[in-house]
């Protein structure tokens, strides 16, 4: 009786014993990983980022030259941020409202095969961004594209249009590539929002006599609001790390790597990401100022993540008074 | 009802005109994989042509499936892992009570909101000092800790394991580690399987990363191999499209087998927050 009882106790406190330890142990992976791998790298580059190097030789401490030259000398820092935030502005109104429509449409009772054009819709958004490069790539190309080859045949125009030589343009085809790539995500995200409105709603208005177009304004459109607004914020996070698909469009993937140009025509396409790479690892080896254009970017991505939240926040305020 | 008949022909139709502008680049990079090269460039190929089996020949003599074994293996080790540590991360803040959990996860949600270039430059610089530099590893043990995993599992974990199961396993004398992974692991397995989706996709997809980490042609991976290797097949292009389609495979394999999960994961967090 009396051992019976204390092996008891020996047993019970093994197993307190093993709730307290255990959940350490089970995080501990997480956080070497991410020690080792994220905020390591994350605090030595801001190191480096006061420095000139270029990875091989001694570095040189120079004080925030790199900072200086990046906002005020370097022409190209400016010039990816005012890019990316032209896309940005582009896309994002595009890819909200598009969304907000085509998760209505999809929504709605009277579409057949829905499981079918999700998938459609979705799938750039799966596939790798390197294709997606070259898929533009190859539709958009001067002489061979096939969206030159269609207007000719449609007869609006009378010559190929050079779309990736011409600043304006080029824009124009990243940011289709965007839209095309992202839509399908964005439609997923206010479909999973339709679907969780309550019924009651659409109901309570049915009894009203209001019209589809009125309950899609009143009911539809304020419940998407907060999604509306993640998914805002997203996209200039997103918007800031592009890179791959630009990258790739402009590689001279068709020719041979004989057209290939560092942010497509005078580097009207150069992505903050894009000019980060090139910096450090592409046609220049300046770890230095690589390290800074990665802070300089991080602090734009912040800033206008605050400033869209403000916005959208401030928005909120007045139309609730 | 027969005005809703027409109602959903015309909105069936209109989604099926939206379908076939999403899929029509995929079409066309189809059949133009099954071209001879020289005929891609005279009209629009709008039907397979006669070269596919040709095409993928010249694929493989290129040696293109040295970099689909690259990007299998490190797409599966670091799927495997990833999920594993993000499963027991979770798990430990969804089901057990310790100092500065609150914290640790705040902490564990912030990471999420950091974009991961910011540290690139040093990555690298890191890379070379360990010798990790043309090896998988930079690609695999990294992508093992994620903030969006552990916020996945904890937030799955929290909702349908239920605190019973894993009490009554302590009553039995189970240890903690046999608790999760002989009985919990049941209940959690669709958001194991969920996420390992999702991971094993953004690893196959993978960029820049790779690119700056793998300079011998024989450790590529298939987005870097496609896009660096333009001797190999010299101008044949019809053979690069085909290289392509392949390395598309698994991804549409995924997606066709387990797309529901893969949408709702991908929702999840944002629809719940």
């Amino acid at each position: 009786m009396n051992i019976q009882t204390i092996q008891g106790s020996t047993h019970h406190k093994k197993s307190i014993d093993g709730i307290k330890v255990w959940p350490f142990i089970f995080i501990v992976p997480f956080f070497v990983i991410y020690l080792a791998f994220g905020i390591f790298p994350i605090i030595y580059s801001f190191i480096i980022s006061f420095t000139s190097w270029n990875g091989f030789e001694k570095p040189v401490f120079i004080g925030i030259q790199n900072y200086i030259n990046i906002f005020t000398k370097d022409p190209y820092f400016i010039k990816s941020i005012g890019n990316t935030l032209i896309f940005m502005a582009i896309d994002t109104p595009i890819l909200i409202v598009g969304g907000i429509v085509l998760a209505a449409v999809f929504n709605s009772r009277m579409v057949k095969f829905r499981g079918a054009f999700r998938l459609a819709i979705f799938s750039p958004y799966l596939t790798i961004p390197v294709s997606i490069g070259i898929l533009f790539a190859l539709l958009f190309d001067w002489n061979s594209g096939i969206i030159n080859k269609l207007l000719l045949a449609v007869g609006v125009v009378d010559e190929g249009i050079n779309w990736l030589g011409i600043p304006m343009l080029a824009r124009g085809v990243i940011c289709l590539m965007i839209i095309w790539k992202y839509i399908g995500y964005h439609m997923i995200f206010f479909n999973a929002a339709i679907v969780a409105i309550p019924m009651e709603l659409y109901e309570a208005a049915d009894v009203d006599g209001a019209t589809v177009f009125q309950k899609f304004i009143k009911i539809t459109v304020p419940m998407l609001k907060p999604i509306a607004e993640f998914l805002i914020i997203m996209n200039i996070i997103w918007g800031f790390q592009l890179f791959d698909e630009p990258m790739v469009l402009f590689s001279g993937w068709i020719s041979g790597g004989a057209a290939s140009a560092v942010g497509g025509p005078g580097r009207s396409c150069l992505t903050a990401i894009w000019n980060l790479y090139d910096t450090t690892f592409g046609t220049q080896m300046q770890y230095g100022k690589g390290a800074s254009i990665a802070y300089g970017v991080f602090l734009f991505i912040i800033v206008f993540a605050i400033i869209g939240y403000r916005v959208i926040k401030g928005k909120g305020k007045e139309e609730n008074e | 009802m027969k005005r809703n008949s027409a109602k959903t022909i015309i909105f069936t139709s209109i989604m099926l005109v939206i379908s076939i502008i999403f899929i029509f680049p995929f079409y066309t990079m189809l059949m133009m994989s099954s071209q001879f090269s020289e005929d891609i460039y005279k009209g629009i190929p709008l039907f397979l042509g006669g070269y596919f089996i040709q095409n993928i020949k010249t694929v493989f003599a290129a040696n293109f499936q040295v970099f689909y074994l690259n990007s299998f293996i490190v797409a599966s080790c670091a799927t495997i892992l990833s999920v594993f540590v993000s499963t027991i991360t979770g798990y430990s803040f969804a089901k057990y009570k310790f100092r500065f959990k609150k914290q640790l996860f705040s902490f564990i949600l912030i990471t999420m909101m950091v974009p991961s270039q910011l540290g690139l430059v040093a990555f690298v610089v890191e890379m070379k000092q360990i010798g990790w530099m043309n090896t998988f590893l930079p690609l695999i043990i990294p992508a093992a800790a994620t903030g969006f995993g552990v916020y996945w599992m904890k937030n799955y974990i929290e909702s349908s394991l239920p605190i019973e199961l894993i009490e009554s396993g302590r009553i039995d004398g189970a240890s903690e580690p046999r608790i999760l992974f002989s009985i919990s692991l049941a209940c959690i397995k669709p958001a194991i399987f969920a996420l390992g989706m999702m991971n094993f996709v953004t690893s196959w997809n993978s960029f820049l990363v790779p690119l700056v980490i793998l300079n011998k042609l024989s450790t590529y991976t298939i987005p870097i191999g496609i896009i660096t290797l333009n001797s190999a097949y010299r101008t044949d292009i019809a053979a690069r499209i085909m290289a392509l389609v392949i390395g598309t495979i698994p991804l549409v394999i995924i997606f066709i087998s387990s797309s529901k999960s893969f949408i709702s994961g991908i929702t999840m967090g944002a629809i719940k927050g």
